[in-house]
């Protein structure tokens, strides 16, 4: 009964036959798993090293897939990388003066949504003019909810430019006032703004001793404070945010902007995405804000250096354990394999039997190994990153090719080497 | 039938050159029981191989023929076909695959010659005539040299092939386990089979149709 267990379990053809009798018919798959069960401690350590490799880079992939977040956030928190700005204004203006005289059009933002330039973010235009409350004075900065760019039809483009491409992290721009503060501080994006709603910087709603839903007038129209923005230490701090158009009519300068922001994805900035905005937009100025372009396409690079030099360490780690195994496996049987040879099996046979253990192994090696990665991410991720990792199971599927690959690539040569063993000189050895 | 016409073998080795087989030719006709005798390094093992397709001639030395086909010059698939269905070897050191039991060392072969007619039933026969059934799930390791040379014969016999090359089948027995594997060869051979082996006992040799000498590897 034993023997009948243990053969069903290696996925043997079991027949009972007259007198009691347990017959085997033999299958290569049977050949392998008792070959390498008979050798245990060789499978055990070439197991063990693909596993640990596998593990490795499964769970350092899942530790990287959730801190390039965590850094994509951070380093969204620094704000928009792009300014398009009339050609006359400097980026010294823009940062000191926050608005100019001259203007760019509205239509500008048609443009850019409308063209298929890929890794534009957050794309916010704005109309800055200078105003007086309440003897204060201040910035009055007109800007466009993401419900605008909704309602537009010509627009529907644009709503890929609230959502970050793959390699550039996710950004969610979540419905909700708190939300919306906190993406105007950062990114003078919010999801509404009514007609007759602002936004106060922390210091001007100090100075005019205001605060939220309360009443205010400004350029002799009253608005509703919808929030009181949180102080950011900027120029923001002393603003005042109204609706883009409600702006626009106010100052009588229909249909223009003074800047358009623009958080662009890093790696396209990379790709030409200045060059390519340039060529679309030839009589506006397209800058980059250098120091956060660089943080985030320095620090991207570090990343993908890291996984990939990780990658390539293990791989040849791994596959040199299983090149070792292989070839010192084929030395060991290489009288069998002339055995083998000498009742008939071709080099195809040979290649099929060396294959499958080494597909044994891969698979092995990858399911076993992905699950420890996995398992080592969410336990190590919070403790050596820093940050929540939650389990992707995407990685198993990962681990498994990345596992198979590495022992079929290191197989390539010890099997070949088996196929050219001389029978004869096997013979000889006797 | 076998045909060795004018064989030579050569191998390089880092002290120089050696000549296995030089010249060799002679026939084996169906059903001859021949034995191959010679001092150590005579040629006799390549001369073996060389019957069982297994050790190509030195480049344009000679032929091996098989019913009249030139079997070296098929390719290796085809010779390797042949070899499976037709050639059975048997060893001196037995040469069973450790890790498996009696049956699929023999199970083995037949899976590897594509023999299809012969099925569970037909390996048990030849085990039973061999007195090897009460040792179906025994490894190698765990039978006598007797029992572990019976195996490799009854490895060598369920293809049922033409021709059976036995490389010193006693060599490692004692004289009467040696006496039963000669026998057994014997009957093999009553039954129509070409049986071939090669010994250093010059009694054993006695007992065949005929007797080849190989010394320095020609034909004395």
């Amino acid at each position: 009964m034993a023997g009948l267990l243990l053969a069903a379990a290696v996925g043997v053809e079991v027949e009972d036959v007259a007198q009691n009798r347990v017959i085997y018919k033999m299958k290569i798959s049977n050949l392998v798993i008792k070959e390498m069960f008979q050798r245990s401690n060789q499978l055990f350590f070439s197991l063990l090293a693909i596993t640990l490799g596998i593990a490795v880079i499964v769970g350092i992939k899942n530790i990287t897939y959730f801190s390039e977040k965590a850094i994509s956030r951070e380093l969204d928190e620094l704000g928009a990388n792009i300014l398009i700005l009339p050609k006359s204004v400097t980026v010294q203006d823009y940062y000191s003066a926050d608005f100019q005289d001259d203007e760019i059009p509205e239509q500008y933002v048609n443009i850019l949504t409308n063209s298929d330039i890929a890794g534009l973010d957050n794309l916010s235009p704005k109309l800055s003019l200078p105003i007086e409350v309440n003897g204060h004075k201040t910035i009055l900065t007109g800007i466009l909810p993401i419900n605008e760019f909704k309602s537009k039809t010509s627009w529907q483009g644009a709503l890929g430019v609230f959502s970050r491409p793959e390699g550039c992290g996710t950004v969610n721009v979540i419905p909700g006032i708190n939300d919306s503060i906190k993406n105007i501080v950062r990114k003078r994006v919010v999801e509404d703004l009514g007609a007759s709603d602002v936004l106060l910087g922390h210091d001007t709603a100090d100075i005019l001793k205001v605060k939220e839903a309360d009443s205010i007038k400004i350029l002799g129209k009253s608005f509703t404070i919808k929030a009181v923005l949180p102080v950011t230490g900027t120029v923001d701090d002393n603003r005042i945010f109204a609706h883009l158009h409600t702006v626009q009519k106010l100052s009588g300068k229909e249909s223009v902007l003074n800047v358009i922001e623009i958080v662009g994805c890093c790696a396209e900035i990379s790709k030409g995405l200045i060059q390519k905005l340039n060529k679309l937009l030839p009589d506006a100025k397209v800058v980059t804000i250098t120091q956060i372009v660089q943080t985030q396409l320095n620090t991207n690079k570090l990343m993908s250096k890291l996984t990939m030099i990780m990658l390539i360490v293990i791989f040849l780690i791994g596959g040199a354990s299983i090149a070792n195994y292989m070839f010192a496996n084929i030395y060991e049987r290489r009288r069998e394999i002339g055995i083998l040879t000498a009742m008939g099996a071709k080099p195809f046979w040979i290649i099929k039997v060396f294959l499958l253990k080494t597909l044994f192994i891969g698979t092995a090696g990858g399911l076993i190994g992905s699950v420890t990665g996995i398992l080592m991410a969410i336990i190590l991720g919070p403790k050596i990153a820093g940050i929540p990792v939650l389990p992707m199971p995407i990685l198993i599927l990962y681990g498994l090719i990345v596992a198979i690959v590495i022992s079929l690539i290191a197989s390539i040569v010890p099997v070949i080497r088996a196929t050219k063993i001389d029978p004869y000189i096997i013979m000889q050895e006797e | 039938m076998i045909k060795v016409e004018g064989l030579s073998k050569r191998f390089t080795h880092k002290h120089g050159k050696v000549t296995a087989l030089n010249d060799v030719s002679f026939e084996i006709k169906d059903g001859e029981f021949l034995s191959i005798t010679g001092p150590s390094g005579s040629g006799k093992s390549t001369l073996l191989l060389a019957l069982g397709g297994m050790s190509s001639p030195s480049s344009g030395e000679g032929k091996v023929f098989w019913n009249n086909e030139s079997v070296y010059d098929w390719n290796l698939n085809t010779r390797t076909e042949w070899r499976a269905k037709n050639i059975g070897f048997v060893f001196q050191t037995f040469n069973l695959i450790p890790y498996l039991n009696v049956f699929e060392n023999v199970s083995i072969a037949l899976s590897l010659s594509g023999n299809k007619e012969v099925n569970d039933e037909g390996i048990m026969k030849i085990l039973d005539r061999l007195k090897l059934s009460d040792r179906l799930d025994h490894t190698p390791n765990e039978l006598s040299v007797g029992q572990q040379q019976r195996v490799a014969l009854a490895r060598a016999l369920i293809k049922n092939p033409e021709i059976i090359l036995a490389d010193e089948p006693t060599g490692n027995l004692d004289s009467q386990t040696a006496a039963e594997i000669i026998s057994l060869l014997k009957e093999v051979n009553q039954e129509g089979k070409i049986v071939v082996f090669i010994t250093h006992d010059s009694n054993l040799a006695k007992i065949t149709n005929r007797n080849i000498k190989l010394i320095d590897g020609r034909i004395a």
